[in-house]
């Protein structure tokens, strides 16, 4: 599991807690993105920074700004631990 | 006329437009609603395991005290300590009486949070049922005695022999639910049935005691779910009896519930075990 990977699975677990189980399919929607039938999420090949970007922007086209927050949040610690320029823009 | 097809275009556009932002706006407001009811249920869920901490921590602590005094007293009264008078005796007799009952409100505490948890270990042990239910008849019949409430017993002579926790079930159902008949049960009788059939056994107490109202069934099996009258007979009822000798009996795949025809009618519980789990 990448450090993309868990990234991505921090953000669709925190906002299941939110939206429930439409978490999940909203996430299978990201071009980029597997989401197998046990929740694991696999970013595949392309750029992983994009594809986390694209994950935050599908939230936040439906649920606006507070979606993004709660993204943001959701991985602050993770990524505290990255070099600015491998974080993610929608992160920053 | 193309002037007002294209009128009505952009206006079905613009009405279009107008629906999707009104879309939108709902589903923030409905997304900010349940990101405030996550966030309280995860304040809620610490607090409840922070209480539930604290609860498990102050019942272990005051156990043990209870446990040390209940020694003590038993030293007296038996006359580990030299000979002491007859009064002296009788005092710690009765103060030894007192410390058990505490004791067994504690731990009827600290087992519920103890099964709420998921921490409780259940021992599979081959045991006689039917005995398990004589030897509890026996040891509460003082009791049912003193209140002159007649103990009828019809134990078939069918197969007793199950796989299970015998002292959980025991302590917890059996004798939990023989007690509660006697606590319950101002005057009358109190029948204790047992039988078998399909790999299970049925085990059952009725009395003619004070009845369970609707109102009260629904919690009668849940964490601290006393009936609405009961503490005025029972001011000692923790309300933790019946969730334990629940989550006992669905620990070993069985079933339990109770049956009452209203208050001041008598209830019946009925307890139904796999002879192995």
């Amino acid at each position: 599991m990448t450090a993309f990977d868990t990234i991505a699975e921090k953000i669709i677990l925190e906002q299941e807690l939110v939206i429930g189980p439409l978490a999940w399919s909203e996430a299978m929607k990201v071009s980029g993105m597997q989401v197998a039938a046990d929740h694991t999420v696999t970013i595949q090949n392309g750029d992983p920074k994009a594809a986390v970007d694209r994950l935050v922007a599908q939230y936040e086209r439906l649920f606006g700004r507070a979606s993004h927050e709660v993204c943001r949040e959701a991985v602050a610690t993770l990524v505290k631990s990255m070099a600015p320029a491998d974080v993610p823009t929608s992160l920053r | 006329m193309a002037d007002t097809d294209t009128q009505n275009a952009r206006a079905a556009t613009k009405g279009h437009e107008d629906y999707e932002a009104e879309l939108r706006a709902a589903n923030e407001t409905v997304y900010k609603h349940s990101l405030e009811l996550a966030r309280l249920k995860q304040a809620l869920e610490v607090a409840n395991a922070q209480q539930e901490n604290l609860l498990h921590f102050i019942s272990h602590e005051i156990k043990g005290y209870l446990t040390k005094g209940q020694d003590a007293f038993a030293g007296i009264a038996e006359g580990d300590y030299g000979e002491v008078s007859a009064q002296v005796k009788e005092l710690a007799a009765g103060a030894l009486g007192e410390m058990r009952k505490g004791v067994a409100t504690v731990m009827d505490i600290l087992d519920a949070s103890n099964l709420k948890n998921g921490t409780v270990m259940f021992k599979k042990e081959t045991f006689d049922f039917k005995t398990a239910v004589l030897d509890v008849v026996s040891q509460q019949k003082p009791a049912a005695d003193e209140k002159q409430l007649g103990i009828q017993l019809n134990l078939g002579n069918g197969v007793y022999t199950m796989v299970g926790d015998q002292e959980k079930l025991r302590e917890h159902v059996i004798r939990n639910l023989i007690d509660n008949a006697i606590k319950y049960t101002p005057s009358g009788s109190i029948v204790i049935e047992l039988s078998d059939g399909d790999n299970k056994i049925h085990f059952s107490v009725k009395d003619s005691g004070l009845g369970i109202t609707d109102e009260d069934k629904p919690r009668l099996f849940t964490e601290g779910g006393h009936g609405k009258d009961s503490i005025k007979v029972n001011v000692h009822s923790t309300g933790y009896g019946l969730f334990i000798a629940k989550q006992v009996v669905e620990a070993h795949g069985g079933k339990i519930w109770a049956e009452s025809e209203g208050q001041g009618k008598g209830s019946r519980f009925t307890v139904e075990l796999p002879l192995s789990f």
